[in-house]
């Protein structure tokens, strides 16, 4: 079941792990947010256009769509 | 906002400084509020660009901050609030119990900074609703400050809080693998830890700050990534350790909350949001309210008493016409009074016979142009008073009230994830969605704000449209009233104009700039339900900042027409113009000075069609128009600061253009 894929292929209610994020500025603000490579999240939200918000705990991060596409995740 | 090495010079007599930092939309503003009472100093507005409030509390001046994240350079408002940081003596850092893996990471690395920290743990309520369980004592004894449980809507807490702020000395446990480093970088160059920390983290400010100083040296610390990944871990570590949840899952976001984002119910929930704020703004004040204030207040009470007062004494000419219930003219009277009403009282009992038990209009003729300019129709101390005081303040304040409301439930940032989509094909991301609506507020507001937006591309995309589409709340409460007036027709032209003007230039700026949209990220908060307190605040705080700022332009702009109409420039430019006004854009040559007025401000151009008697149509070319047309003079000069002299000007140069040829077209088609 872990087959490895993009964020913004994930059904909306799928738990999942995050297993790659892009580098840079992009990555420490993930890391502030609460979120590093082998966190796990749910996808909450699909938005029209990709835009994905994933949930984690109490807490929602709206992810852009050209991000979402660069976030390697896998199916928990 | 630069910090001038303060922190060196410190002396012991110098007043303290408590510092409120937290994450976005954790309750630091009632903590603020709390403190300091009713005085605050809202310092910023034109020059920065965040709301930085400053207030005090016994002998301490207490500063909030914008909600970050983390410190660092990443953005305006992290810029600002990292640098009153800084500057602190004791922070007070409010944390969201509930989402404490997210918020213990700025506070963790508050306390590596080697600042005294005091940490509220917030909104316990909710913890208990939600039926975690943290362990505060031991997260006190991990930390190494003082820890304090607090449910600040209810005040509980606060007094405990501000014991601790006002003993607390001791800087808390820092990462052992940096303190040493810290300390070792501020003894080396002579810098606080903060900054030493700032540097190891590479912080790009504050590395450029001192690199004159010690050349490339400097940039051999950036450790930022392995840094924020340990602490990172120590934050997940701690939460472990601290917090235990009794109940696994469940949703995370109110129903509300979901809705706002869902790809169907998002799009009914802006409806429903726009068609409140309408029945708010446009209906219950620009209507109801503005009809009373402006009418019965502005002009039957205090322009004629104050003309009737002046008229007392100076030479003047009256023009009596008595109105029927149709708002028609039947008869009309000029009396002349050589020297005033007190010297011919004969002609004054002959003008209150005229009026007795009538419907009547006063007409005032100063003789002198300088009662002209200060009386007169465009009067300094007449007109400019109605305006600004009876027919703005209570629009400003509505939106402003609305403004504050979005703010505080929550919902702009599901409104950015919501359209991130639709802005990325104007070139911009979910985000720029905020300074957006702020235009509808200020657009010189909205365009100091553009500076969250991450690249020079993006920013530029959204000052143009700032600048020239987006009309702001003064000029968008005259709008709504003369729309009001026009019916519904001309309303729903008038929007679908704009619309297409907005998109077209979004469009076309995106295909010729180069580069493309920045990808959104944020967190999102949960929707909640605005504190009545905070709203009254904010609202009041920013309508004073506007009265404050417009009061003086509105000024000049009616002593400059006023200057003009008792010259004859007026005229002229009226003539210059009215082949522009009257041939293309179909409208009475007197319309003309309203765009003389709208050079200075925008909501003044438009208060221009007031007294002009406009068809429907008429009024939408005319409004479409002056809403495309300049901006004010105070967006002007901060565009020009923002984005430098040539681009500010093609901007400004273009709305002139876009606004005659729109005007025009729209005027061909439709007159």
């Amino acid at each position: 079941m872990d087959k490895i894929m993009r964020l913004n292929e994930v059904e909306p209610g799928t738990e999942i792990e995050i297993c790659e994020l892009p580098s840079g500025a992009i990555k420490t603000h993930f890391i502030r947010l609460g979120i590093t490579e082998g966190t796990k999240v749910k996808c909450a939200h699909k938005l029209p256009g990709g835009t994905v918000v994933i949930s984690k705990l109490h807490q929602e991060i709206a992810v852009g769509s050209d991000i979402a596409k660069k976030i390697l995740v896998k199916k928990i | 906002m630069h910090s001038h090495n303060q922190a060196e010079i410190k002396t012991a007599t110098r007043t303290k400084k408590i510092v409120l930092a937290g994450n976005p939309n954790v309750g630091k503003s009632i903590f603020f509020n709390y403190l300091t009472g009713l005085y605050v100093e809202v310092s910023n507005y034109p020059g920065t660009t965040v709301e930085i409030l400053k207030g005090r509390y016994k002998d301490f001046i207490v500063y909030d901050t914008p909600g970050v994240y983390g410190l660092s350079s990443f953005n305006d408002e992290e810029r600002i609030a990292k640098n009153i940081i800084i500057e602190a003596d004791v922070i007070l850092n409010v944390v969201d119990a509930v989402n404490l893996e997210r918020d213990l990471f700025l506070t963790l690395q508050l306390i590596d900074s080697g600042k005294p920290v005091v940490v509220a743990l917030n909104m316990m309520d909710e913890v208990e609703k939600k039926k975690i369980k943290i362990n505060v004592e031991k997260l006190s004894k991990i930390l190494g400050v003082p820890v304090i449980p607090t449910v600040a809507v209810k005040q509980i807490g606060f007094k405990e809080v501000i014991e601790a702020i006002e003993n607390t000395i001791a800087t808390g446990n820092r990462d052992k693998k940096i303190s040493e480093k810290i300390s070792n970088i501020a003894k080396k160059f002579g810098i606080s830890e903060i900054e030493a920390l700032l540097i190891l983290e590479g912080d790009a400010e504050i590395v450029d700050k001192y690199k004159s100083r010690f050349d490339g040296e400097l940039y051999s610390y950036d450790e930022r990534e392995k840094i924020y990944v340990d602490r990172r871990n120590r934050v997940n570590q701690i939460v472990a350790e601290v917090v235990s949840v009794d109940t696994v899952g469940g949703k995370v976001s109110s129903f509300v909350g979901r809705i706002a984002i869902h790809p169907i119910f998002g799009l009914f929930f802006i409806i429903v949001v726009l068609y409140l704020a309408y029945l708010l703004v446009g209906k219950l004040i620009s209507q109801e309210l503005v009809d009373f204030t402006e009418n019965k207040i502005g002009k039957e009470l205090y322009e004629l008493n104050l003309r009737k007062l002046v008229a007392n004494y100076f030479p003047v000419d009256v023009k009596v016409s008595v109105i029927d219930e149709n708002e028609e003219v039947v008869a009309e009277r000029i009396f002349n009074f050589e020297h005033g009403f007190k010297d011919s009282p004969d002609v004054f009992n002959q003008m209150r016979e005229f009026a007795r038990g009538k419907n009547v209009e006063y007409d005032f003729n100063f003789k002198s142009p300088v009662l002209v300019i200060l009386f007169g129709e465009f009067g300094v101390l007449t007109m400019t008073v109605r305006y600004l005081l009876f027919l703005l303040l209570p629009l400003v304040v509505g939106f402003y009230l609305m403004l504050a409301i979005l703010e505080d439930s929550g919902y702009l940032p599901r409104l950015a994830t919501f359209v991130d989509r639709l802005m990325n094909y104007i070139g911009l991301n979910g985000k720029a969605v905020i300074p957006m609506i702020l235009g509808f507020g200020c657009v010189t507001m909205a365009t100091i704000t553009t500076r969250l937006l991450s690249t020079t591309r993006e920013k530029r995309i959204i000052t143009a449209i700032l600048q020239i589409t987006i009309p702001c709340s003064a000029q968008l409460a005259v709008i709504t009233t003369l729309l009001m007036r026009a019916g519904f027709e001309a309303t729903l032209v008038y929007i679908l104009v704009m619309f297409t003007v907005f998109i077209t230039i979004g469009l076309t700026l995106n295909k010729i700039l180069p580069g493309e949209a920045t990808p959104l990220l944020i967190d999102l908060p949960p929707m909640r339900i605005p504190r009545l307190e905070n709203l009254v605040r904010k609202t009041l705080m920013r309508t004073f900042y506007f009265i404050k700022e417009a009061g003086m332009w509105f000024f000049i702009g009616a002593f400059v027409v006023g200057f003009m109409q008792v010259t004859g420039l007026l005229n002229k430019w009226i003539q210059i113009l009215s082949p522009l006004t009257v041939n293309w854009l179909q409208l009475p040559a007197e319309a003309s000075r309203a765009f003389i007025m709208g050079i200075v401000r925008r909501d003044f151009g438009a208060a221009g069609f007031y007294s002009l008697d406009l068809t429907p149509m008429q009024t939408v070319v005319g409004l479409v128009t002056i809403t495309l047309f300049v901006p004010c003079i105070a967006s002007l000069m901060i565009m020009l600061k923002e984005r430098g002299l040539s681009e500010g000007l093609i901007i400004w140069a273009s709305s002139w253009l876009i606004a005659f040829s729109v005007g025009g077209i729209v005027s061909q088609i439709l007159i």
